[in-house]
């Protein structure tokens, strides 16, 4: 293999560029873990306890980004001159010294950025095109039937999972009697609910007419 | 900005669109899939895999490119290849959680946002509490942020997936030493069999590779900054950040903190080995490894003793396997399942292990001949070996299949390293390219072959009965948010497995196990009601689709001790109405759900 040219850039522990970036990027996550276990050894995780712990941690970032190259600004007063780009004092007033500003060579970077935006749509179009997709799956619409005993009644329901309104027949019987019957004409996702009489010992039983099929639910609270 | 700059920032940006072009032909077969085109579920697949190919073919050039990488060229690859692989994830599941395991931890996330604490039940994987890193980032976004539990879990998902394949390259080039190297390293790994989904899902493991990778990366930079004598500060930092990004680990998933110990006690017996010499180094590296392994064993002990009982069973039967296979005993064969699986899925699961095992050997001799001076490449090279462990797992136990995807996530480390340094000593001729242009064929055939999503569910937008995620419908998704809101959690369910993952997800509910013998037969005999007493299931799930579908994993059940005929009898699915004390609560056609009441159902 063709050998490759030196590596650049390394730091005295070896870290290549860029590596930085996701140390820190791991350092919040590892940060954010452990002040979910002191929120919920002091207090509950919450909304606010959250924005506080988050608060808190930013605070400290802050603080540790900041006083070393305070440290490092103040050493490097000390030691005469100022940085170029900031006011140095000159005499008994404020001097500026232009800093150098490299060019940003914006015309050659076009091709690279045009080759990025085109990655973003690309990727964006796949995504959407997902999220599109994702309801076209082919299964036919069902209903939901359900009567559920409580003390001395039962909740009886039907909910429409079927794409468009629908009408559905429903009948309750006691035992082998018809009791009641409804026509319940539901929009898709609507929900029908009822309480009944359900008396202990008696089994009460109900019907439910679909486009494709009969449901049925029993119960004998 | 020099001209060989200009060139190598369009040739990455390039490279980068083409990616993305992969990820869009991909959703463009997933589409095919899910739609009403006309033979789309038969033409998606090739395109499925012409998208793959399309993905890998820009890292695959440049690896093998006379010109090697740059820097910054390798590593934004090496990064654009985890967002693309990652968007390749949420095209096959964009909408809501479908995989079983992200299921199972998003249970644990509700119920923490519920009560605003942790450690709490989980029915479906009790042991998800005891391991909450996952779940606090994540409520840090839905509660702060407003962001919906779907989109929060993409969020974090995807961070640890990006962070994971960048600390990787990371890792790969500082102990490389080359762009070049580090590319076909983390290319290697990407190839792996559950990098592209299951390693990627909303699951614990997810993040906790994340932190595994950034705790490696800490450590091979405090061992280099020890080792050189660098000022005192900065060897503290990375021994600091080290230990953090460990405890980060420890607290988030078991098996990836129990292999980063064991990591790091592996390097700190190399840096031992090479003598006294290192005093200092290897104290630090010892006292590290040492620290490392007792917060492993303190928050299994004091935190999570839950674990024992749930790597138990895996682990009782990986040691019965081995024994067997030691005294010439190996009875498994292959499941049905694997019966199934396709001749082409065959041939690249078989073509990949051959040339992995054969090609190995070659790494492990460039490793010796360039780097045997550096522990961490030695330990590499010899981490490899657990290749061979994972090629015998699926002839040693019914879930060595299983357990070798596992075991593969890690084990790929040190392969796709040790594969790379093989490239690297290559004879750089156009045949000897052109043969490593073949090989990554068939590494990335053979990865997709064995890896997630399985070849029947290859596409989404399919129905397998119990087939994982494609077992999800609308059906089943209702039922459990019905049972949620209606039966109450916490109610003890008798169910098969998707609707096991469905009910305990979305509903709360407690899935009960070992209870198959209920669903068969066509009478509810005095054993079933003294197996559903003795078990305490209250509720009864009867997927009626057992009886018009077989199941792609060869069982309905989770657990296969016990197992019906395939497909189940309808008459036999229908047999709970006729039985006394037994009420039929909810039928939504496909789904029935039957209360058991006390000790009144008995035939």
């Amino acid at each position: 293999m063709p050998p490759d040219h030196a590596p650049g850039g390394k730091d005295a522990a070896g870290l290549p560029p860029g590596a930085r970036g996701a140390i820190a990027v791991g350092v919040a996550l590892a940060a954010l873990v452990g002040a979910g276990l002191v929120i919920n050894l002091v207090t509950r995780i919450t909304i606010v306890s959250w924005a506080v712990a988050v608060g808190v941690l930013a605070a400290a970032a802050a603080v540790a980004f900041a006083v070393p190259r305070i440290w490092r600004r103040r050493a490097g007063g000390a030691a005469g001159g100022s940085p170029a780009g900031q006011p140095g004092k000159r005499g008994a007033g404020w001097t500026w010294k232009p800093a150098h500003v490299p060019s940003l060579g914006v015309r050659s970077a076009l091709p690279a950025a045009g080759y990025l935006l085109l990655a973003l749509g690309l990727a964006a179009g796949a995504v959407v095109l997902a999220a599109r997709s994702a309801g076209w799956r082919q299964t036919p619409g069902f209903a939901q039937l359900w009567l559920v005993p409580g003390n001395g009644t039962a909740v009886l329901g039907v909910r429409n999972h079927y794409p468009g309104t629908e009408t559905f027949r429903l009948e309750l019987r006691r035992g082998a009697v018809p009791v009641a019957d409804w026509q319940l004409r539901l929009a898709a996702g609507q929900t029908w609910r009822s309480s009944v009489v359900a008396p202990a010992g008696s089994p009460l039983s109900a019907l439910l007419a679909t486009p494709n099929r009969v449901l049925t639910v029993a119960v004998t609270p | 900005m020099s001209q060989d700059k200009r060139r190598a920032g369009r040739r990455t940006a390039r490279s980068v669109a083409v990616l993305a072009a992969g990820v869009l032909v991909i959703s463009v077969a997933d589409a095919a899939g899910r739609g009403s085109w006309p033979g789309g579920r038969t033409w998606g697949i090739p395109l499925y895999f012409a998208g793959e190919a399309v993905i890998f073919a820009p890292l695959a050039a440049r690896m093998l490119a006379r010109r090697a990488p740059g820097e910054h060229e390798a590593a934004a690859l090496a990064a654009a290849l985890a967002v693309a692989t990652y968007l390749v994830k949420v095209c096959y599941s964009p909408a809501f959680f479908t995989f079983p395991d992200e299921l199972e931890h998003w249970r644990t996330l509700l119920n923490l946002i519920a009560t605003g604490h942790l450690f709490g039940t989980n029915y479906v994987l009790p042991v998800s509490p005891a391991y909450p890193g996952l779940e606090i980032v994540t409520s840090a976004l839905v509660l702060l942020a407003r962001l919906p539990d779907f989109a929060a879990g993409l969020l974090v998902a995807g961070l640890g997936h990006v962070l994971f394949t960048v600390a990787l390259y990371t890792l790969f080039r500082m102990v490389g030493g080359q762009p070049r190297i580090a590319l076909a390293a983390v290319t290697v790994y990407a190839m792996n069999p559950h990098y592209q989904v299951f390693d990627a899902i909303f699951g614990y493991q997810t993040l906790a590779l994340a932190f595994f990778g950034l705790a490696l990366v800490a450590l091979r930079a405090a061992h280099t900054a020890t080792r050189a004598a660098a000022p005192r500060a900065v060897v503290v930092r990375y021994w600091v950040l080290a230990a953090a990004f460990a405890a980060a680990t420890v607290v988030t998933h078991h098996i990836t903190s129990y292999v980063l110990a064991v990591v790091a006690v592996l390097i700190t017996v190399a840096v031992i080995a090479r003598g006294p010499r290192h005093a200092v180094h290897s104290a630090t590296a010892a006292t590290f490894a040492v620290g490392c392994a007792a917060l492993v064993g303190l928050w299994a002990w004091r935190v999570a003793p839950i674990t024992a009982g749930y790597l138990t069973p895996a682990a009782t039967e990986l040691r019965s396997g081995v024994g067997a296979a030691l005294t010439g005993q190996i009875t498994h064969s292959a499941s049905s399942a694997a019966a199934g699986t396709p001749l082409a899925d065959r041939i690249a699961s078989y073509a990949v292990a051959l040339l992995i095992m054969a090609s190995l050997p070659f790494g492990w001799w460039r490793i010796w001949r360039a780097q045997r001076a550096d522990p961490w490449a030695l330990a590499l090279g010899a981490g490899s070996l657990v290749y061979y462990a994972a090629v015998a797992l699926p002839f040693l136990t019914s879930g060595g299949s299983e357990l070798a995807g596992r075991l593969l996530t890690f084990g790929y480390i040190p392969v796709g390293y040790t594969l790379a340094m093989a490239l690297a000593g290559l004879p750089w001729t156009r045949r000897w390219r052109a043969a490593a242009a073949g090989g990554a064929v068939v590494l990335l055939a053979g990865g997709l072959a064995t890896g997630w999503p399985p070849w029947w569910e290859r596409l989404p937008g399919g129905y397998a009965v119990d087939g994982f995620e494609s077992g999800v419908t609308p059906v089943g998704v209702a039922a459990a948010v019905w049972a949620g809101n209606w039966l109450g959690p916490g109610g003890r369910i008798a169910a098969d497995y998707t609707n096991n993952m469905l009910l305990g997800g979305y509903g709360g509910m407690d899935p009960v196990s070992d209870v198959n013998q209920l669903f068969c037969g066509p009478r509810w005999t005095a054993d079933d009601a003294l197996v559903a007493r003795l078990k305490a299931v209250v509720y009864l799930v009867i997927d009626k689709r057992m009886s018009s579908y077989l199941p792609p994993t060869g069982s309905y059940f989770q657990n296969q001790a016990v197992n019906c005929p395939a497909p189940i009898p309808a008459a036999d699915l229908d047999k709970f109405t006729a039985v006394r004390g037994v009420n039929r609560l909810y039928d939504s056609g496909d789904i029935v759900i039957y209360g058991l009441t006390g000790a009144a159902y008995a035939s």
